[in-house]
């Protein structure tokens, strides 16, 4: 079966930079693949294994993510290849923007029977890419899904909503984002890292996807700051355990919360 | 009924779908428009959503057998399309964010997801959302409408329901979805019924707990605090040691307690933006150094099972008296 | 001159320092030290994420990697667990004599075994009498048709009970010279007529070291390993990149040090300040980095030395010497920068400490580094 996974490359949040105004620097921050699209990647590789096929790593954003180091990340965990569209008119696209240009990726690739993304961006988060790409390519899109079995033109997913697991079934092809429990991503070994300079890489500009302009945001960052920290009294309790706790429950009782 | 003036609602959950009504509210005040809710289910509900201050209704029914929720996205689609609401506020569970995300999609805008707060730059509207693991809050404008939003459990506080509400509820007619998925099984998963957000107190074990045999001391304390217990995401979905409805953080639950007590909890970014908001945090730890100790009104450092078990005989001590 | 590691090799240290927190963190480590335990579940999680694959023969299972490379890795296994680098770091001069001089049926049967998890070969060289006069050794091995029949004493043979096989070294009485007198054998170390008597050491505690008695222990004459009476000269080939490899643990142990004590220095308040507001306390921060700098530069001079193919007969000696030093001041300023916790077996602080202190001792004592490169600059000064 054809795979695509989608993999999103961006700077690790972990690295944010608050400056003295509180404005957000992310200049330093190393760029990574998304720890959510990690397991998503992991998930295609193993339905590969399982019923044979080929996975397609598909990532897209500004010029930075065709790098060299990327690249080899990505194909150490286990694609056959990778499709990159990279190109700055991409930096800080919106969820509509981006799940347009996947679309259009995916269509070029062609004859693809499941595409998988995580759960959302390491960086932002918002959850709804995969949903978007589904429901543009007008095929059945699921999220959460913490299990995946195939078997023919079908596939049988579980997902893990707050108070049930629901086991469904649709036809493919189909688009599902993955959930954090589904598989731990392997990590990649020296062999596998030392082949991954040997994949195929294809770079496609937005032209080339059809796309003679980029799309047009939907959405427009106006801020992006630091959280405002609330002022905390910062009171050490010191001594033996049972001082400190004695200590301890008179404040709650000062506080009102005892 | 009015163009780009009303702001509709949709959560499956009537609870939340009363706070996004809240939610509504605020935004119409400054639209002129009216709130609407969208309710799938039985004609009570619909009754419910206008006793919840929905100032009319519009009716999906009830999912017919076999369906899913997420099956309402053609429907809703095509009343957007028809009646061109201001925007559609969906309560973020995961169905919801699948109905939000697949809704933008259909009427190729974007979904501004997990909206913490709305607030208006003269006539544009403006959304806030934690990104960066919680290091940072967003202000996003939305550039195109509808607008299409998600927001959590806890955000807006429902009002008071009114006794004999006004408001017509509208059948909305069902659009075929062009797929199906069908149903094989439902498995119900042990769902404690807490409610963290209506907690007073909060007592939340963090990896600094060795073994899951060690909840029953925090199980404890929390009783001696009349607390809830709540946790990090770590214990919830790694170790898988308490339900996820219990845990705290920017993907779960986001709190605002009198009392927050963390033991043996690091203070990781992405928990802590789920309770900072707390009137009184409290931290135990071995570690000085931990982000939630410098984080905290009182911060105890030494070893929770020695300090715990204190703190539980110390407060025991206070009721005795 | 580029000091940067290549994206391969950043890539593999990214995942194995990724798989060393998740599997040997310092937790884990701290428990198996004080119940003296050896660290099989994440030794075995170095096998199934293809570490121990680096550097043996791929038709064994295994994957290339240059000795930078192996550098790489052991520094990183030091830092994040001192322990799977000292092993590793022991392995390595077993591993490769093996890979150099053994038997097709050998390396197959060891090399395979390593690559999937198998402990490393022990190295039975030193006996009461002989430490680092290694050729004075006594054990013997004597032919009995297909067979050979070994008796002696090892001293200070470090994993030889749990490994499943030693590469023993014996000696030829009737040899003139003794350092072609000596022959290295594969002994299995379920063979009849081995004992093992566990030291008593103060560090390396899940690292156990035995005394082993062997008598009359019957082996294939086939489990030769080399040539008869090559035995020196085929341990000396490999000898230089085990130190190599205890040095790079080591770097890594004096680099977690001096993060233990950074931290410390910026969170520890006496007199109204952080400590590490002091000049006193900056100064000795100061001396452990510019410590950690010059082992660090040292250790990859050597390896990117030996990828080439250069000799580094005195420099792998002076490096041993400056960084089993330089490592053992690192980790005895963390302890005294840390204080009264320094001190404590709560901290890994006095673990790393402990540890260390062996490397001024073990794979060649600071004396024999001496005694290497001494006469190695006068011979290269006199030829010009």
């Amino acid at each position: 079966m054809k795979i695509v996974v989608c993999a999103k490359l961006a700077p690790d949040a972990s690295d944010i930079e608050v400056r003295s105004d509180g404005s957000i620097s992310l200049e330093r921050a190393e760029w990574r693949i998304g720890s959510f699209d990690l397991q998503a990647i992991e998930a295609a590789v193993r339905l590969r294994d399982a019923h044979g096929g080929s996975v397609t790593a598909l990532s897209v954003g500004p010029q930075r993510i065709n790098h060299s180091k990327l690249r080899k990340d990505l194909l150490s965990r286990g694609p056959d290849e990778l499709v990159l569209v990279a190109e700055d008119a991409l930096n800080g696209a919106d969820t509509a923007v981006t799940a347009q240009v996947l679309a259009a990726a995916v269509r070029k690739i062609g004859a693809v029977d499941l595409v998988l993304t995580g759960e959302g961006s390491a960086d932002l988060y918002f959850q709804q890419v995969g949903l978007q790409l589904g429901e543009l390519l007008a095929v059945p899109v699921f999220n959460a899904v913490s299990k995946i079995e195939v078997s023919d033109s079908q596939v049988r997913i579980e997902r893990s909503l707050e108070e049930e697991t629901e086991v469904l079934e649709l036809p493919l092809p189909a688009v599902l984002a993955v959930t954090t429990d589904i598989h731990t991503p392997r990590l990649p070994n020296m062999k596998e890292i030392l082949l991954a300079a040997k994949k195929p890489v294809y770079e496609w500009s937005l032209a080339d996807l059809g796309l003679e302009n980029t799309p047009e945001p939907r959405v427009e960052a106006v801020s992006l700051r630091a959280p405002r920290p609330v002022e905390r009294k910062r009171i050490l309790i010191e001594g033996s355990p049972e001082e400190a706790a004695q200590s301890l429950a008179g404040y709650l009782v000062k506080e009102g919360v005892v | 009924m009015a163009d780009d003036k009303d702001v509709w609602v949709f959560s499956e959950k009537p609870a939340l779908q009363a706070e996004l009504i809240a939610g509504a509210q605020q935004l119409t005040s400054h639209t002129g428009g009216q709130v609407m809710a969208v309710v799938l289910g039985a004609r009570s509900q619909a009754e419910q959503a206008l006793e919840q201050g929905s100032q009319r209704v519009l009716w999906l029914g009830e999912l017919p057998s076999g369906r899913l929720v997420e099956d309402i996205v053609p429907t809703l689609a095509a009343s957007v399309q028809d009646k061109r609401p201001f925007g559609v506020i969906i309560g973020a569970t995961i169905r919801g964010r699948a109905v939000a995300g697949r809704l933008a999609a259909r009427l190729g805008v974007a979904a501004l997801a997990d909206v913490l707060e709305f607030q208006w730059d003269d006539s544009a509207l403006l959304a806030r959302h934690m990104v960066f693991g919680g290091g940072a809050v967003r202000i996003d404008r939305p550039l195109a409408g509808p607008v299409i939003a998600t927001t959590g459990q806890g955000i807006f506080e429902a009002g008071a329901l009114q006794a004999r509400p006004k408001g017509e509820i509208e059948p909305l007619s069902w659009v075929e979805p062009p797929w199906q998925a069908a149903v094989i099984e439902r498995r119900s998963r042990a769902v404690s019924s807490v409610n963290l957000s209506a907690a007073k107190r909060v007592v939340c074990p963090g990896r600094g707990v060795a073994r899951q045999e060690d909840l029953g001391l925090i199980e404890e304390l929390a009783q001696a605090l009349s607390a809830e217990m709540a946790c990090t995401r770590p214990l919830a979905e790694g170790l898988g040691w308490l339900p996820r409805e219990r845990y705290i953080g920017i993907s779960g639950a986001m709190i605002k307690p009198d009392l927050y007590l963390g033991v043996g909890v690091s203070g990781q970014a992405q928990h802590t933006i789920g309770m900072s908001e707390s009137r009184v945090v409290v931290a135990i730890n071995k570690d000085r150094a931990a982000p939630l100790m410098t984080q905290s009104d009182y911060a105890v450092e030494g070893d929770l099972y020695q300090v715990v078990p204190a703190l539980i005989r110390a407060l025991k001590a206070r009721k005795a008296k | 001159m580029d000091f940067r590691w290549t994206e391969e090799q950043e890539l593999l240290i990214q995942s194995l320092e990724e798989l060393l927190q998740r599997e040997a963190p310092e937790t884990l480590m701290a428990e198996l030290d004080a119940r003296h335990e050896f660290p099989f579940k994440p030794w075995q999680a170095l096998a199934d994420n293809g570490i121990l694959a680096l550097g043996i023969p791929e038709e064994y299972g295994g994957v290339p990697a240059d000795i930078t490379t192996l550098t790489l890795v052991c520094e990183t296994l030091g830092k994040y667990a001192l322990p799977l680098g000292i092993i590793y770091s022991l392995g390595i001069i077993t591993i490769r004599d093996i890979i150099q001089f053994g038997s097709e049926e050998i390396k197959a049967e060891v090399l395979s075994g390593f690559v999937r998890g198998d402990l490393p070969v022990a190295l039975g060289i030193t006996e009461p009498q002989a430490g680092s006069d290694a050729a004075a050794m006594k054990a013997t091995a004597k032919i009995d048709g297909e067979e050979v029949i070994l008796n002696g004493q090892k001293m200070y043979c470090t994993l030889a009970k749990i490994a499943r096989y030693i590469l023993f070294m014996t000696r030829d009485e009737q040899g003139a010279n003794p350092y072609a007198s000596i022959s290295m054998w594969l002994l299995p170390t379920d063979t009849p007529g081995l004992r093992f008597n566990i030291l008593n050491k103060v560090g390396w505690w899940t690292v156990p070291t035995y005394e082993v008695f062997i008598e009359n222990a019957r082996i294939p004459r086939k489990n030769l390993v080399g040539q008869f009476n090559s035995g020196w000269p085929q341990l000396m080939a490999n000898f230089e990149i085990e130190r190599l490899a205890l040095c790079a643990a080591s770097v890594g142990a004096a680099e977690a040090a001096l993060e233990d004590s950074l931290s410390y220095a910026n969170r520890r308040v006496q007199f109204g300040n952080p400590i590490g507001n002091y000049q006193a306390v900056q100064h000795i921060l100061t001396d452990m980095a510019i410590k950690n700098e010059n082992m660090r530069n040292y250790i990859y001079k050597v390896a990117w030395m030996m990828d080439q193919g250069q000799s580094v007969r005195h420099e792998h000696a002076m490096c041993k010497l400056y960084v089993a030093r330089a490592a053992c001041e690192v980790t005895d300023a963390a302890v005294q920068i840390m204080g009264g916790l320094g001190y404590m077996m709560d901290h890994r602080v006095q673990r790393l400490w402990r540890d260390i202190r062996l490397m001024r001792i073990g794979g060649g004592t600071d004396e024999i580094m001496y005694n290497i490169a001494g006469p190695q600059l006068l011979k290269h000064a006199r030829k010009s």
